[in-house]
């Protein structure tokens, strides 16, 4: 890992705050409406479904490979090159939504459409944990 | 007829350029300045005519009010109006539109549309252009695990699509070499040598199942589109190109659980295609945004060419040639002739355009009459196209 690794803006926005809370301490949350129950992430400020106030549920952690790519040249963040080859994925939590994020502890050619997998936590800096996944 | 009070009367485009030396390095302004000098000239205009302005979003960085700048810079005056387009590669067709609307709305007799940008400085890091929403899904939720942009995003794309329909790299690789042929026949297109299949098979990976020569090359560049009244367009020794049918989306689809094969060119494609009153069968040549030969093969889809997943086998056993039966980018597209930065919407528009003009030249689709231009603007998050637009051009008749 470089020192110029690209870290989230933690202080950009504000109702993202819990997301990286639970991070750190090892959790992972996503959003829900209150008003329609609909699950999100990326976090926003309201329901992107009905337009609703929303509020803070812990997720199961596990999930399924939705897509992937295997990165072999790091062209638009060169931060990552000592890292290649990696998996970047979309895993679908049980809850429903889709998260971005990185398949980690597998050979990157074994990734594939609908593996199982389960969150991990990788901690990049003294205020950022990110969630990471694994096979299970 | 959608806008039938409106003509395309001229277009223009500048070299393109990859420059090594930052001396070389041309100003976006003089970028702008060259587009304009060239759409001016094909139209046979002086600058006095021009009573409208419109300008795209680059990814160079440029001032608040840069349409204003650049009206003064470029010397238009009593210019009454003056608009920009923000929609990514999707902005060439929306300032087209905005554009027609001004002139159908009797606020201006002409209409100048102008797009450049220069994503190439050797000044510059490689990954300097696009700068991050500090706010965005992207840097907070993406860049931190490691995304290298739109090369993986489509690639995530592309395994989809690949996983549900038994789309291959061989049959996509098609469009990439038809394309570059295209390309060696445009003496505007950055590269001018052929590639074959084995080529793009081998070559570098770069996300998989992305590799080289699904990426486009990034170029300087600048182009213009001129627009005017049918009355204007009439007094000018040009052949008019209309505007028939029009369509656009954002953020298509089920945000909850997204097809990433499906997009919203579906919706702006039928849209289009309703106010023209036509379909696919009566289209001569296809210029469809390819910042990758995934994104043409769904598009291609989504316009009705082929069905849904089948986008694979068509491109394959089709012959997509200038000269052949599904004329595809017959200037080379982004992937061969240059993707010159936020303007890129503007190579599949120029080309749409000059082959309806029938001054295309090695490239000319014989007798094209009526064409189609996409444009598509970023990826969205756990999608694929965020901003999509669809036109359907008709040769027009000189009055």
């Amino acid at each position: 890992m470089t020192d110029s690794r690209p870290l989230p803006s933690l202080a950009e926005a504000s109702y993202a705050r819990e997301f990286w809370d639970a991070a750190n301490e090892g959790r992972l949350v996503v959003q829900r409406c209150e008003a329609c129950t609909t699950t999100q992430y990326f976090p926003r400020p309201r329901c992107g479904a009905c337009g609703g106030s929303v509020d803070w549920v812990e997720a199961s952690g596990l999930g399924t490979v939705y897509s992937h790519a295997v990165i072999r040249r790091p062209v638009s963040n060169p931060a990552f090159r000592d890292e290649v080859p990696y998996v970047t994925a979309y895993v679908e939590l049980e809850e429903g939504p889709r998260l971005f994020t990185r398949i980690v502890e597998c050979e990157p050619e074994t990734v594939e459409r609908g593996l199982p997998v389960s969150v991990t936590f990788e901690r990049v800096s003294e205020s950022v944990v990110l969630p990471t996944f694994e096979p299970r | 007829m959608t806008f039938e009070d409106v003509a395309i009367v001229g277009i223009g485009e500048t070299a393109k350029r990859r420059p090594d030396d930052p001396a070389e390095l041309r100003s976006l302004e003089r970028l702008y300045a060259d587009a304009t000098a060239s759409t001016l000239d094909s139209a046979g205009l002086q600058h006095a005519a021009i009573d409208g302005v419109g300008v795209i979003r680059s990814g160079v960085q440029t001032p608040a009010n840069f349409v204003g700048h650049l009206v003064e810079t470029l010397g238009f005056e009593n210019v009454r109006w003056a608009t920009t387009a923000d929609t990514g590669g999707s902005n060439a067709v929306s300032l087209l539109l905005q554009g027609a609307l001004a002139i159908d709305a009797g606020i201006v007799e002409t209409f100048l549309c102008l797009g450049a940008d220069a994503p190439v400085d050797p000044t510059a890091p490689p990954a300097g252009l696009f700068e991050r929403d500090p706010r965005g899904y992207v840097r907070n939720y993406m860049d931190p695990f490691g995304t290298q942009g739109p090369n993986s995003r489509l690639a995530h794309v592309q395994t989809v699509h690949a996983s549900e329909y038994g789309t291959t790299r061989e049959q996509l690789g098609h469009i990439a070499v038809v394309q570059r042929r295209h390309a060696a026949l445009n003496p505007r297109a950055w590269f001018d040598d052929p590639i074959d299949l084995a080529a793009y098979l081998d070559a570098t990976p770069i996300a998989d199942p992305i590799g080289l020569f699904d990426c486009v090359i990034p170029v300087n560049g600048g182009f213009g589109v001129l627009l005017a009244s049918a009355e204007r367009a009439s007094e000018l020794d040009v052949d008019p190109v209309e505007i028939a049918g029009f369509g656009e989306c954002s953020n298509y689809g089920d945000s909850r659980s997204p097809d990433v094969t499906t997009t919203g060119v579906t919706v702006a494609g039928r849209a289009a295609y309703d106010r023209a009153g036509v379909g696919p069968d009566a289209i001569d040549c296809w210029q469809v945004y390819d910042d990758y030969p995934i994104v043409v093969a769904m598009q291609l889809e989504d316009l009705g060419l082929c069905d849904k997943g089948d986008g694979g086998p068509y491109v394959a056993g089709t012959d997509l040639g200038f000269d052949g039966d599904v004329p595809l980018n017959t200037s080379g597209g982004q992937l061969s002739a240059g993707q010159p930065g936020m303007a890129a919407g503007f190579v599949q528009l120029v080309e749409g355009i000059r082959q309806l003009r029938r001054d295309a030249d090695d490239r000319q689709v014989r007798g094209a009459t009526r064409g189609v231009v996409t444009g598509a603007g970023g990826v969205a998050y756990g999608k694929n196209l965020r901003h999509c637009s669809v036109l359907v051009l008709e040769r027009g008749d000189r009055s």
